[in-house]
């Protein structure tokens, strides 16, 4: 096989690629495309920077077993709140004409009731709108009122256990102070959990290289249908240098395309993924096995628009499977089959070198993608070739 | 002479259709040899097997004395092959079309930008040559494909229905460059179904017919084999098939073939004979609306060998 | 209208005559609808929670995560759980060590390590996890005090058990209907899922019609179309007719498919049909516009996938509306998804009728009213362009 003339069909490939604008549609456009609609969507819940201000309308506050309650809304919530004292009928009026953003309805009676061992609930009334500063104010009132909650219930406990008289009040109010038993503190995550964005950045790459390599090996089959091929095959080369000429135009494309993506979507979103030579490794061998898929779908579609749509179909099965969109739960056959995807090895391979693995971690994906390959490489061998012959 | 390309007992199957059977014939510098059969003779399979897309099944094609195939990548750097079907890049220029062929025969420049330029000027393609080929006219684009096969100077062109669905005036120019390649002492070998190209172009021209070379030689040896036999075409409507029936039992008459719209005979001695045919086929309710008498020709040899008119 | 009919005829003729057709419409939209139903259906909006550590109170907050209605499963140890939360697989991870046990049963403050993922998931299952440890150490300091007290620990947590019902409690609601939790209410497993995928595989269908025009206005059948007494606007209508039945025939194939098949209601199915009616006929439409646009088939279907992909997730097919942030939601108004989208939700979850999805109805048919007469003018304008 000659080097040479392999490079210049892959040269002539390539620039017929770039002519045709469907690689750069497909292989940037497209998945840039999303990663940024996706990021829109998806960091736009639940950001914690730049909470707006909130309006809450309180009512029956004057209860003195409520009555710390308003400062602590005015006071301890991390966004700029105001804080109005209607009655309900008022504070129910100022949500339905959106005047504030929530209302904090204390019940006549709140006090006594809860003295006399009864459950009276405090509503809290909003828009609907999943704003998330609402959100938190009312896990405030919530967390108040369950140390409420917390104090009555021991007093009643206290009284079934037997207390009496002023114990059963100290002990009540003694709960009632007390700092929270047990509380949540943010744990070290894995090195390798990508953030939200490196993780779209990391999926839409891994659907889309199927794509961007289906462009050079599936020219084979154009070749044959536009008449090119023939003049190939007659010219001083070794037959099999097509195939592989086919085969490395679709490397390079994938190569190419994923790099600027991961590159363009590091720098746009501010991800990192590690250092850069396991990651070119990774790369390489996910384009490879991506390729090796493409050998396989040329050997069983009989034209290149088959190919095209067959290849299409493998890729975003493999994508949607892998976890490009998001990913498979749970411990079933499900997460077990997705394990072997490439795409899946490759968002995973990511995580571990954004966790700061080298290649010798990267052994699992590797492993994957290598299993992939050369299943796919062994069946584009025994399948026997259908057209390209005749 | 040594023959540029010689071909002993090509055999080639697909199935339990011998598609090419028991074909040999040889080519000499210079020469232009034609192998004239209807669509379907096996003329494309041959072709494929003498430019090294296909292995014979038995027999072998030589080029310059070596063994032509699919593996034989040094030999096929003799040969040029022209596809019946345009074989070109729409989406690459002219030049750019030119240019990677070449490379892909080992060309390199600046030898190979002179040699495009030259093959640009002889298909006629200069002012076009940095426009993308997909822009091109019908003719240009033939013209192309054509100059993709010259490009490397090979010693064995292979030319396959190079006229298929060109305008007339790009017909004649093709023919015209051909003939003036075999003049350059380039080995030709033409296949087509147009006698008119055969007769104007090929030293020798081989009659192929189901897989088989019916016979071979210069055109008068080709015509002597029929025996002096003039033809007749009878151009009309109405019967034919009955028309053709009752002028089978006239004497004189050797052979008759008929289509839509034409019984075509080969008959010896057509001037006696001219009357009593159009009678006959009035006769059998043919209504005519012309009659042509030929001297021999190809058409009347091919029919004369195969019982079979060669046009479509 | 025979000139319309009869380029829609053949057009339809052309898709079916595409085996592989048959694969993108019917079968691969059903497939991607049960993948995502497996996913998000069932347990769907349930946090995935995993306890690690075999401690007493680990069983506790087990259980009062489950209480809390996620799903929780037990670990054994960090390393695995950070990497099941790394790779998306749970929500958040609770880490019990025996130290924490040992405090928490001593009475001392306890604050646990919860781990959890980036997805925005995973936030929801943050605020469970931590409500609930809130509830469990709530529990035992009342228990505790108890104990303190003098009474048997035996008897003050069966006194605790009996009073779990006493004290002031919260209750939020929402003026009007839209609320998050009503908004949801009522879905089945693969509901909110069928929905979606109906807008977006429609879409995408449809946009596939834009090759096809680009093929005919190739191979001179327009210019011939047009050559005849026919005009640019019914060329166009043919086309997009037949790119209609094609997506009106997908879509309600969905519908039907994921009624028989995974028990989706669709609610009042004469609503549900013009919704898709007027869907359709926006979609066919935009393949018109394309179709005269842009001058290659390949380009074509790259930009159809692209556009058909991105407008999705703008109108609401792979993220539900109700969860899009307020400015995002204003862009996702000019998408056809975002109509249907709240049609299929006025229909779907509150039993509306076609009285009901008028405005939206109306809106998707203003913008078939504008895309057709802007792809024939288009059309138009490409003829007199080389391909």
């Amino acid at each position: 096989m000659d080097t040479s003339s392999i490079w210049t069909m892959a040269r002539k490939d390539l620039r017929r690629s770039l002519r045709d604008r469907s690689v750069l549609i497909f292989g940037l456009v497209v998945p840039f495309a999303l990663m940024i609609v996706f990021n829109l969507l998806f960091s736009g819940i639940g950001s914690s920077e730049d909470f707006d201000p909130v309006a809450i309308a309180v009512a029956g506050v004057e209860d003195p077993m409520v009555s710390p309650l308003a400062d602590i809304l005015a006071a301890q919530l991390p966004m700029e709140t105001t804080v109005q004292r209607l009655d309900a009928a008022g504070a129910r009026a100022a949500v339905e004409d959106e005047d504030v953003d929530l209302a904090v309805i204390v019940p006549d009676g709140f006090g006594p009731a809860i003295q006399s061992g009864g459950s009276p609930t405090i509503e809290l009334l909003d828009r609907g709108d999943g704003s998330i500063e609402v959100g938190i104010a009312a896990s405030v009132v919530e967390g108040f009122v369950s140390q409420l909650a917390l104090a009555s219930r021991t007093a009643a406990a206290a009284g079934l256990a037997g207390l009496t008289g002023p114990a059963i009040g100290d002990l009540a109010s003694e709960v009632a102070q007390a700092d929270p038993l047990l509380s949540a503190v943010p744990g070290a995550v894995a090195d390798e959990q990508l953030t939200l964005q490196g993780s779209l950045v990391a999926g839409q790459t891994a659907l889309f290289m199927f794509f961007t390599v289906g462009f050079g090996v599936i020219s084979l089959l154009e070749e044959r249908d536009q008449g090119t091929l023939p003049r190939l095959q007659a010219a001083p080369i070794h037959p099999r240098s097509i195939v592989v000429a086919k085969t490395l135009t679709s490397f390079v494309l994938g190569l190419v395309a994923t790099a600027v993506l991961l590159g363009a979507g590091s720098l746009l979103f501010g991800v990192t993924f590690g250092s850069v030579v396991p990651i070119a490794v990774l790369v390489v061998a996910t384009v490879a096995a991506a390729t090796s898929l493409v050998l396989v779908v040329i050997r069983i579609a009989r034209t290149a628009e088959q190919a095209n749509t067959m290849n299409s179909i493998l890729g975003i099965g493999l994508g949607v499977l892998g976890g490009s969109f998001f990913p498979i739960g749970g411990d079933g056959w499900l997460a077990r089959l997705s394990d072997l995807t490439p795409p899946a090895a490759l968002i995973r391979g990511l995580g571990i070198t954004h966790g700061g693995g080298g290649v010798a971690d990267l052994a699992g994906p590797l492993a994957t993608v290598g299993g992939f390959l050369g299943a796919a490489v062994v069946l584009s061998l025994v399948i026997p070739d259908r057209e390209l012959q005749a | 002479m040594a023959a540029v390309l010689a071909c002993e007992g090509l055999v080639r199957r697909f199935g339990d259709l011998a598609a090419v059977d028991d074909v040999s014939f040889t080519i000499a510098a210079g020469e232009t040899y034609g192998l004239l059969g209807p669509n379907g003779a096996g003329k494309t399979t041959t072709i494929s097997m003498v430019a090294g897309l296909l292995d014979p099944d038995v027999g072998v094609a030589r080029v310059l004395g070596d063994p032509i195939g699919p593996a034989a990548v040094d030999v096929k750097r003799h040969i040029g092959l022209v596809p019946q079907e345009l074989a070109i890049y729409p989406d690459l220029t002219g030049r750019e079309n030119l240019a990677f062929f070449g490379r892909l025969q080992g060309m390199r420049k600046p030898d190979l930008e002179a040699r495009v330029d030259e093959v640009l000027e002889v298909i006629g393609l200069v002012d076009r040559a940095g426009d993308l080929a997909k822009e091109y006219s019908g003719g240009m684009k033939r013209r192309l494909n054509i100059g993709i096969g010259l490009l490397h100077q090979p010693s064995l062109l292979v030319l396959d229905e190079p006229t298929v669905g060109v305008d007339p005036q790009s017909r004649n120019a093709i023919l015209e460059s051909v003939e003036a390649l075999s003049g350059e002492g380039m080995a030709v070998l033409y296949t087509t179904h147009y006698m008119e190209e055969a007769e104007r172009l090929c030293d020798r021209i081989a009659i192929i017919d189901h897989g088989r070379l019916q016979a071979e030689g210069t055109r008068d040896e080709l015509l002597r084999l029929t025996g002096e036999v003039d033809r007749i075409d009878l151009v009309g409507s109405g019967d034919l098939g009955a028309a053709a029936d009752a002028l089978r039992g006239l004497s004189g008459v050797e052979r008759v073939a008929h289509d839509g719209h034409t019984v075509t005979l080969t008959v010896h001695d057509a001037p006696t004979l001219v009357a009593p045919v159009v009678s006959t086929a009035v006769a059998a309710r043919m209504s005519l609306a012309d009659v042509e008498v030929s001297r021999p020709d190809l058409e009347s040899v091919f029919l004369h060998l195969t019982g079979r008119a060669l046009r479509d | 209208m025979t000139a319309v009919l009869a380029i829609a005829g053949t057009g339809l003729r052309r898709f079916l005559r595409d085996r592989s057709n048959y694969f993108f419409v019917f079968v691969f939209p059903l497939l991607l609808v049960v993948l995502i139903g497996l996913q998000f259906g069932g347990e769907g909006g349930e946090s995935r929670a995993i306890v690690v550590g075999g401690s007493d109170l680990a069983d506790q907050v087990a259980t009062g995560l489950e209480d809390g209605g996620a799903t929780v499963s037990r670990g054994g140890s960090v390393e695995d759980a950070q990497e099941t939360i790394a790779r998306g697989r749970a929500d958040a991870a609770v880490v019990v060590t025996e130290a924490d046990d040992a405090a928490f049963g001593a009475g001392e403050p306890v604050e646990l390590d919860v781990v959890a993922g980036s997805s925005t998931q995973a936030l929801a299952a943050r605020q469970v996890v931590s409500v609930e440890l809130g509830r469990v150490g709530n529990d035992q300091r009342g228990v505790l005090s108890l104990e303190a007290a003098g009474i048997p620990p035996d008897e003050a947590l069966a006194a605790f058990d009996t009073v779990a019902a006493v004290g002031p409690t919260v209750a939020r609601s929402t003026v009007g209907d839209d609320s998050l939790d009503e908004a949801f209410a009522g879905l089945g497993q693969f509901d909110l899922g069928a929905a979606q995928q109906v807008s977006l595989f429609v879409f995408l269908a449809s946009l596939a019609g834009a090759a096809s025009l680009i093929q005919s206005r190739q191979l001179g059948v327009t210019r011939r179309e047009l050559a005849g007494p026919v005009t640019t606007t019914q060329v166009v209508a043919g086309e997009a007719l037949g790119r209609f039945v094609v997506a009106f025939t997908q879509g309600a194939y969905i519908v039907a498919g994921t009624a028989v098949l995974f028990g989706v209601d669709w609610g009042d199915p004469v609503a549900t049909g013009a919704v898709l009616v007027a869907f359709c006929a926006v979609s066919a439409s935009v393949a018109m516009v394309f179709g005269s646009l842009l001058d290659s088939v390949n380009v074509a279907s790259g930009v159809g996938v692209g556009v058909g992909l991105v407008v999705a997730a703008l109108g609401g097919s792979m993220l539900p509306l109700e969860l899009f942030p307020d400015n995002l939601l204003t862009v996702s108004a000019v998408t056809p998804h975002h109509w249907a989208y709240e049609a299929y939700a006025e229909i779907t979850r509150r039993g509306g009728g076609v009285g009901d999805v008028l405005p939206q109805l109306g809106v998707l048919a203003l913008m078939t009213a504008i895309l057709l007469p802007l792809g024939a003018w288009l059309l138009r304008r490409s003829l007199a362009r080389a391909l």
